[in-house]
């Protein structure tokens, strides 16, 4: 049994819908963020950056005694290598998708969670002369990566290859992202006009 | 993506927990947006 330390959020669901594509039982343990319960000691003792989503396996992969992984990209490669799926074995294959885990990672969950702040959240809070280097910066770099990712999809159904952890890291941030499309006025949902099937999702 | 079934399961899960989403207190806004190096010491 994997304990899934969990709020419903885009970075939950990341780990939420791999494990129900992966079919591995769980159980949720809420960690309701906006209460501060990521702060509390037995949390951080699995999470120390004080942040969900988190897991602990009971039955990890070669036996022993439970295995916890915070953040969600290392979390969604170890649940692919415990049910052997989502992420190939071959070298090419493999860091095809990592890359694209990484991509997210680094790149589209921050930029996006700093535009998302800076369009939604903190105008309610300050003052529009406050808040404008913030909301051009995050949200054309946003854009930007957005691009990437409409050129990316433009000739594939997925990201690397097969459906791969690549699609479960970058899905729900995108979905969530329509919010963000509806609050900012300079925000755009393709940099470059074009649409996959997969993307268009956000819109 | 969206419309696999695990995809659409996956992100219900817990949706129940919140009821209000978005951030809507003072309380919950210094919880999530006002932690410094003080929170990790």
């Amino acid at each position: 049994m994997i304990d899934l330390h969990y709020w419903p959020t885009p970075n939950g669901w990341k780990i939420s819908i791999m494990l129900e594509e992966c079919g591995l039982p769980y159980r949720i343990v809420p960690v309701n963020i906006g209460a501060g319960e990521q702060f509390k000691s037995e949390f951080l003792k699995i999470s120390p950056n004080n942040r969900m989503p988190a897991i602990v396996d009971h039955e990890p992969i070669g036996g022993g005694a439970p295995i916890s992984v915070f953040e969600s990209g290392a979390i969604l490669q170890y649940l692919a290598e415990k049910a052997d799926k989502f992420l190939p074995k071959d070298v090419r294959g493999k860091y095809e998708v990592l890359q694209w885990v990484n991509w997210q990672m680094g790149g589209l969950g921050p930029m996006a969670g700093q535009a998302n702040h800076f369009n939604v959240y903190a105008p309610q809070f300050n003052s529009v002369e406050k808040l404008e280097y913030g909301q051009v910066r995050y949200t054309n770099e946003v854009n930007r990566l957005f691009g990437v990712l409409n050129k990316r999809l433009g000739d594939r159904e997925f990201v690397a290859g097969p459906l791969s952890i690549a699609d479960m890291a970058i899905w729900p941030g995108l979905w969530a992202s329509r919010t963000l499309a509806r609050s900012s006025r300079t925000f755009r949902t393709s940099s470059d006009g074009s649409r996959s099937r997969w993307a268009s999702v956000r819109r | 993506m969206g419309k696999r079934p695990a995809v659409m399961k996956g992100k219900a899960v817990g949706a129940e927990l919140r009821a209000k989403p978005g951030i809507n207190t003072e309380e919950q806004r210094r919880v999530l947006f006002g932690q410094t190096a003080a929170v990790v010491r």
